[in-house]
């Protein structure tokens, strides 16, 4: 048998671990395991296996990811971004459609403090679509506007998954933020655009609010979201400017959040000790998968399969357009039954050789990337955010019902993939502002 | 059954505490260093070190165990979802169990790895100071450890039918379900 074929072996088996629900840090560690133990023997086997998961944790650049994890926790419990959406729509009130409309600027400011698309539909969904469901909008399009909404999180920096591309791609992850920020905007524009539409074209799927609040309450409002926008400054600015680098903006960050939600008063023991417990068990479970990829990387590279695959993809399609139509095809596919995290870093180390025989720019891959895997996050059958806004509604609005409401919103999403393609500069002209 | 239970729902808490501590220290020492950096040009010595070879080790791995006692880590439920409770109870003791013992390779195998480490006194030298790193390499078999012994545990409870002496969420019980949103999936 040929050290490909075990290769390619492996990757079966992956998949019916997967199936079987194992969990995906554990089927990548056993499978890579074997495989180098079948491949060149029992001892580097075991030398791998005792030397990557320190030599993977023990990283400077890694240590972002529980840092900005504990920024958007504090942010959620502490209830630091409620203020922005009761701002958003308080100003968005007689817009078509606007409430929805508040509520993905209000994700968009939020996910400027978190790097997660599941806590961003979360929180947002918690405050608006009660909201836009008492005001009588259609129930498709106040969970799908949030759902749809919440994939800014994993967009607009910071980004979990853009820091774990960042370090499997050998990317810089300052740039992959800057390269996020034109990316989330432009989803957002989108949205927006999408919920404007519908709005007018069908008045009573958003029956418009008959008053608004005094321009005096207004104001008011306005200043109830200065603890995301000092945090926005903080972070964002901060590094933009270089006063710290990507790495050290989650530190900071979570210190300002702490320090803001200290100063309001809504920073409570037990809102402190949730956003820590939460922080140590996401980190946990991503450092798992992520020391697992790293193994699979290692066995594929090992038995030349990944190099295989590689080539082959290579030698099918010589015009970089169709392969990223192939990757974007190979994502859409994967993302609707994956948790985000496990799609990429399964992928990666068959990929990236492509990816740099191709000369493809890495960093406007990466941001490309994360918006599939986050277009995943809202197709059915595993949605994880409408999984999200389900817990919230209960049995007022069916799965069926926001997966409907959701269906516009796919419709932005490839307009939007699509300017990506077309308009590269979208994604890559902040992070050359850079240099 | 129930007493082993308890112990490890201490021992998990212990774990979380030291955990809390790491992420709260690299929090503290990261600021200060920058703000030493930024304003008096004086970055604090071995932040960088400190940060990888102790916090982080702390922060990845002591909540190992934490995370499954909370079923939080990540796995696929699309074939999972659609069994039948005594299949869920079967599949995930199995699963549990297969789990389980390797872990316990794993942290067998780094528990080596440390003494190694330890005997061969291992440190990285910043700025003339040689800053000893082979303590942060037992974190790692700690962490696999009591990983291991909860999904070990968690085979027993199927096979015993005992369960909850730890105060772990159920295998077929989803965080996602629950009324607190499940930031670890899908990030």
């Amino acid at each position: 048998m040929g050290n490909e074929v075990i290769g390619v072996f492996g990757l079966a088996l992956l998949v019916i671990l997967l199936l079987l629900r194992v969990p995906v840090g554990l089927s990548l560690i056993g499978v890579s395991f074997g495989g180098v133990w079948i491949l060149i023997g029992e001892r580097p086997a075991w030398g791998i296996l005792s030397a990557v998961p320190y030599d993977f944790a023990a990283k400077w650049t890694l240590s972002s990811i529980p840092m900005f994890l504990l920024m958007g926790f504090v942010c959620y419990h502490a209830g630091l971004t409620r203020g922005l959406f009761e701002a958003c729509r308080s100003w968005m009130a007689r817009l078509p459609g606007g409430l929805a409309i508040a509520s993905v600027i209000g994700s968009a400011g939020f996910a400027a403090v978190t790097g997660s698309s599941v806590a961003c539909a979360a929180a947002m969904g918690r405050i608006a679509v009660p909201e836009m469901l008492r005001a009588g909008y259609d129930k498709g399009l106040a969970t799908g506007s949030i759902a749809a909404a919440g994939t800014l999180g994993a967009l607009i920096p910071p980004s979990i998954l853009l820091i774990l591309f960042g370090v499997f791609a050998e990317a810089p992850i300052g740039k992959l933020f800057m390269g996020g920020v034109g990316a989330g905007l432009v989803t957002a524009i989108l949205y927006i655009a999408v919920i404007w539409i519908r709005a007018a074209v069908d008045p009573a799927c958003a029956p418009r609010l008959s008053t608004r609040p005094p321009l005096a309450e207004r104001i008011a409002h306005l200043k109830e979201t200065w603890p995301v926008l000092a945090l926005l400054i903080v972070v964002i600015g901060g590094m933009f400017v270089g006063l710290f680098t990507a790495t050290e903006a989650g530190a900071v960050g979570a210190f300002a959040s702490i320090v803001i939600a200290w100063s309001k008063g809504s920073l409570t023991g037990r809102a402190m000790w949730a956003a820590v417990q939460e922080t140590l068990t996401t980190t946990a479970a991503l450092f798992l998968i992520a020391i697992g990829a790293n193994l699979l990387t290692r066995f594929l590279a090992l038995s030349g399969s990944g190099e295989l695959i590689a080539q082959a993809v290579i030698g099918l399609q010589a015009d970089p357009l169709m392969l990223i139509l192939g990757i974007s095809a190979l994502y859409l596919f994967l993302g609707m039954f994956l948790d985000p995290i496990g799609a990429m870093l399964l992928t990666l180390p068959v990929l990236l050789p492509v990816l740099r025989a191709e000369d493809i720019d890495l960093i406007w891959f990466g941001v490309f990337l994360a918006k599939f895997l986050e277009i995943g996050m809202i197709t059915p059958p595993v949605g994880l955010n409408v999984f999200v806004i389900k817990g919230v509604v209960g049995d007022d609005v069916s799965l069926t019902k926001i997966f409907q409401g959701i269906l516009w919103f796919l419709v932005a999403d490839a307009i939007a993939v699509a300017l990506f393609i077309a308009f590269p500069e979208i994604i890559t002209w902040l992070p050359e502002l850079m240099d | 059954m129930t007493l082993i239970g308890r112990l490890l729902g201490w021992l998990i808490v212990a774990a979380t505490f030291l955990g809390a501590a790491a992420v709260i220290l690299m929090m503290l020492q990261i600021v200060a260093d920058v703000a030493l950096k930024n304003l008096i040009s004086w970055p604090i010595p071995l932040t960088s070190i400190l940060v990888a070879n102790y916090y982080m080790l702390f922060v990845a791995f002591a909540p190992l165990a934490l995370a499954e006692k909370l079923n939080r880590h990540i796995s696929v439920e699309l074939v999972f979802a659609h069994l039948s409770a005594s299949w869920k109870r079967a599949l995930g003791g199995i699963v549990a169990l297969v789990c389980g013992l390797g872990c316990a390779g794993i942290a067998w195998r780094l528990w080596f790895e440390a003494m190694k480490k330890f005997r061969s006194g291992t440190y990285i030298q910043e700025l003339d100071i040689n800053m000893p790193t082979w303590p942060g390499y037992f974190v790692l078999p700690i962490g696999f450890g009591l990983f291991a012994a909860v999904l070990l545990y968690r085979a027993a409870s199927a096979v015993t039918g005992i369960s909850g002496a730890m105060g772990e969420v159920p295998l077929d019980q989803p965080a996602d379900a629950a009324e607190a949103p499940d930031e670890t999936r899908g990030v």
